[in-house]
């Protein structure tokens, strides 16, 4: 549906940087500054409780964009995300992706897939926390 | 007029009274009027199975009025049920956009106007429409929220009952009304539905609830909840 010309614009846009293990793209809490498009490794997806527990209860593989939703959202991180093994990430700050949007509507698309793929995750981490 | 279920029935999208106050109908009409002439309008009973998990994507449900359980089987075999869809939403966006299998069924909680809309009309639409782009993407990010809240609360939640105190905590702030004699719900679910939402057993929602009503937090009468103490439900909410 979606041209590969539409797509590369993303991997035009993305500053794409080697990441170590145990760095954190954003905490929970902070304001959205942009998506990371995972290339290689992993990242941990950390909840934290008021009374200071904290627990990754989903990890993001090559082919997520984490932060999306809070992005398209414009709401506080819901999570706080950290490298568990070193890492190739793309970033796109959310300036870059809303003027990507406006100029090319067709990039929406893409959007709606990476969203779908989040909420699929999503699930997929209940069904496994309840399974515990 | 009559009507079954004497719902208020929305025949066309454009003429619509509620249209304004939904993230995902709220278009421009030109665009509402591509919707309407690819939506089926149908009228539902309570129980009525939608999709089911596994299934091949047919295309979007838009719930007009009622309500729905979006449900999935945990690896043992556990119904757990993952969102209580409300009116607005669209069921089974994110397998109509993929082409995926289905990954959660949808059934009607309550009497439900849904509008279907067949996939490759959905994607076509989709495809013209950047704007209904925009409007769905909003939907999956609040559904992608909303799951991600259930996922705190089913890994964070130290106990069974700190999940359900969170869950009824949940609906006040959603659908309370405040009374003289505290926040008043509607639970129109059931004991064994309520366990499905946080992954426990119906014995022990109906234990924890009577240990509730025992304590003075909450009181109950048929389907309606008077939560009296609210302040001692959220001290036992760590998340």
């Amino acid at each position: 549906m979606m041209a590969e010309a539409v797509e590369s614009q993303f991997l035009n846009t993305e500053q794409i940087e080697r990441w170590p293990a145990g760095k954190t793209l954003f905490q929970e809490g902070e304001e959205p500054r942009g998506i990371y498009f995972i290339h290689a490794g992993e990242v941990d997806l950390v909840f934290s409780a008021r009374n200071g527990n904290s627990r990754t209860l989903r990890v993001s593989h090559p082919g997520d964009a984490v932060g999306l939703s809070d992005a398209i959202a414009n709401s506080p991180h819901d999570c706080t995300a950290t490298t568990r093994t070193a890492a190739r990430i793309g970033f796109v700050p959310l300036s870059e992706l809303r003027q990507m949007l406006n100029d090319s509507p067709a990039l929406w698309f893409r959007i709606l897939q990476f969203l779908s793929q989040d909420i699929n995750a999503c699930w997929d981490s209940m069904r496994t926390i309840s399974a515990r | 007029m009559p009507s079954p279920y004497n719902l208020e029935i929305h025949n066309t999208c454009t003429e619509c009274s509620v249209r304004a106050e939904r993230i995902f109908c709220n278009m421009t009409q030109s665009t509402v009027s591509a919707l309407d002439s690819i939506k089926f309008t149908g009228v539902y009973p309570k129980g009525s199975l939608l999709f089911v998990e596994g299934e091949q994507p047919r295309g979007v449900f838009i719930l007009c009025s009622g309500r729905a359980k979006l449900t999935t089987s945990s690896t043992e075999g556990k119904t757990l049920i993952v969102k209580i869809a409300e009116p607005g939403e669209v069921l089974g966006a994110s397998a109509t956009i993929l082409g995926k299998p289905y990954e959660v069924s949808a059934e009607t909680i309550e009497p439900a106007q849904l509008n279907f809309i067949k996939r490759e009309d959905f994607l076509k639409f989709l495809n013209i429409h950047s704007e209904a782009c925009m409007h769905t993407a909003q939907q999956l990010s609040e559904k992608y929220h909303s799951a991600q809240r259930e996922i705190r609360s089913l890994g964070l939640s130290q106990t069974t009952a700190e999940k359900l105190a969170k869950l009824i905590l949940d609906w006040c702030e959603r659908n309370g009304e405040d009374t003289p004699k505290g926040t008043r719900l509607k639970v129109l679910l059931t004991h064994e539905e309520i366990a499905q939402m946080i992954g426990t057993t119906r014995e022990t929602v109906t234990r924890l609830l009577s240990d509730f009503k025992r304590r003075k937090l909450i009181d109950v009468k048929g389907s309606t909840v008077v939560v009296m103490q609210k302040h001692d439900l959220e001290h036992m909410v760590s998340i």
